[in-house]
């Protein structure tokens, strides 16, 4: 465990020696939202619910998007692409530990840069939009349950995007294919707005991909709009998604490291 | 004989400045055989690239399809109208992935690896040949299906525009790429002074794409912001009301006057900047 904890303060000290890289992607993150706040804001001016939201569920949702897509997705497909082709995976694997896991810790720490650069930005849109916003107060165990499946969503991210990553034992070039994963997940993943403002057999389909247990439950449960069964089940899709990429993660991961020997030998 | 020697002066000054325009017009035909050679080596590849941005730009829509078809029209913007605006952006976007995106990621390269010298030593403008040097022909198809967009768009609203609307509409995209190019050339030049940084070639991104939606959603500082001191509503929402005949006529010459002053500005940093470098090998 200490090796990991080691692990994780060196890719901190990474990510704080990059940090004008991670403010600039953070921009990536934050100005769409922002932006779509502003559309709602305006466009709630002649209507009061807009796919079933009300203004207010509409302006928490883009906040909530905001933060999250700041705080759980994934960019590890990018590193595992550039260390394999670069061929510093051999260094890693020589090493006595796991390198999924490193670059698990590694994800963290570049994440706790973002959360420091995503804090002023949340408290500068509470202060600006919290007039409109009038949520349903969560009690104790919501607020559990909500902790639970964000941490779940970032499973989900985290496996999902190994899945990807792992592409680049098979492919020349995972550019197209995140391209693909950007334009699926913001559209079915409830990046760019919430999924019941997709049309019914869109929705439909977003409701079994692995995307929707990224953002769409945690903020389900943060609007109120998920109780009962509906809850519970969500969160047990979270589960699920995370261990069946996780496992597939692992399948690819053992197979792709055979053919990384023999490109590599 | 003084005004004939005069008159020779500026006919050889007009001659000369000629000569200049062509010599820079050779270089650039040059480089852009250059690029189009080195894409063409690898055809299928080539034409691989073109139909898939063609069809990721074609989702380009995808976003507002899904915010107006929900909510109807904000702000006097409906879903057709979105489809003159989203393909003016596109033809933007297109215009500046393909004539800029790559020279400016070799800039930033070029200043990294201290192989900026042998740009310096060229008997032409540093700005022009960094700025002009690689076009990127993959992006292309973003501009085209961005032109379908419109021309759907202009059907859809039932528009007759004149020459007068396309004039205006081909002024402000043009003065978009302009001011454009000289803001994402500043940020690149920023690099002479930070030292390596990975990603400044498309800090400028996150930016552009609020050109995506009118303008006229923005309230407070943010939108007289984006009208008048960044070029984000010449991106797309200026233009797209030249074409709908409800653009502010004093904001033309506005636009125009900012592009032609942003390049300014972006030409004398790059001068001034240019003292702060120092090759790598030396």
């Amino acid at each position: 465990m200490s090796l990991y904890y080691t692990l994780f303060r060196l890719a901190l000290q990474e990510a704080i020696q990059y940090r004008v890289e991670s403010a600039i992607y953070f921009l990536y993150d934050v100005l769409p939202p922002i932006m779509m706040a502003f559309v709602w804001l305006a466009a709630y001016e002649d209507q009061t619910s807009v796919g079933g939201f009300d203004l207010s569920q509409m302006l928490a949702y883009t906040v909530g998007i905001m933060v999250l897509r700041t705080m759980l997705t994934s960019h590890i497909e990018w590193a595992m692409d550039h260390e394999v082709r670069q061929g510093l995976l051999s260094t890693y694997l020589v090493r006595p530990m796991n390198v999924c896991a490193q670059w698990f810790v590694g994800e963290l720490a570049w994440k706790a840069v973002r959360g420091v650069l995503v804090t002023p930005v949340l408290i500068g849109s509470l202060v600006w939009l919290g007039p409109y916003l009038s949520l349903p107060p969560l009690d104790i165990g919501q607020m559990l349950l909500l902790a639970v499946s964000v941490v779940l969503g970032y499973l989900v991210c985290f496996a999902l995007k190994l899945c990807i990553g792992m592409l680049v034992f098979w492919t020349t070039d995972i550019n197209g294919t995140m391209t693909l994963y950007d334009v699926t997940a913001s559209v079915f993943g409830g990046v760019l707005v919430p999924l019941t403002l997709l049309p019914e057999p869109l929705y439909a389909l977003a409701m079994v991909l692995p995307m929707r247990a990224i953002y769409d439950v945690p903020l389900g449960i943060l609007l109120g709009r998920l109780d009962g069964a509906a809850l519970w089940w969500g969160v047990a899709s979270q589960v699920g998604w995370a261990t069946v990429l996780g496992l597939f993660a692992r399948a690819l991961w053992q197979r792709g490291l055979r053919r990384y020997e023999a490109v590599g030998g | 004989m003084t005004s004939s020697s005069a008159h020779r002066e500026a006919v050889a000054e007009r001659e000369a400045t000629m000569a200049t325009v062509r010599r820079y017009w050779r270089v650039y035909v040059a480089c852009l055989r250059n690029c189009l050679a080195r894409e063409l080596e690898f055809r299928s590849s080539f034409i691989f690239t073109l139909v898939s941005t063609a069809i990721w730009g074609a989702l380009s829509i995808v976003l507002a399809g899904l915010v107006f078809g929900n909510a109807g029209a904000i702000r006097g913007w409906d879903l057709d109208r979105m489809f003159i605006l989203t393909g003016s952006f596109m033809i933007v976007e297109g215009a500046m992935s393909t004539l800029f995106q790559r020279s400016m990621q070799k800039l930033s390269e070029l200043v990294n690896k201290g192989e900026l010298d042998f740009v310096l030593v060229k008997p032409i403008s540093s700005q022009f040949l960094v700025s002009i040097r690689y076009v990127n022909f993959g992006t292309v198809p973003i501009a085209f299906v961005g032109l379908f967009y419109v021309w759907l768009g202009v059907q859809r609203v039932g528009l007759r525009p004149g020459p007068t609307e396309i004039g205006l509409y081909l002024a402000m995209l043009g003065s978009a790429v302009v001011s454009l190019y000289a803001i994402w050339f500043m940020t690149v030049t920023l690099v002479l002074y930070t030292g390596r940084i990975e990603n400044i070639s498309v800090a400028i991104d996150p930016v552009f794409r609020l050109g995506r939606f009118p303008t006229d959603v923005f309230r407070g500082f943010t939108r007289p912001l984006l009208v008048y001191v960044l070029p984000i509503a010449a991106v797309a929402t200026l233009p797209a009301q030249a074409l709908l005949g409800i653009l502010d006529p004093l904001l033309v010459p506005y636009q125009l006057a900012m592009s032609v002053v942003l390049v300014w500005v972006s030409h004398r940093f790059w001068t001034y900047s240019l003292r702060r470098y120092s090759s790598a090998s030396s």
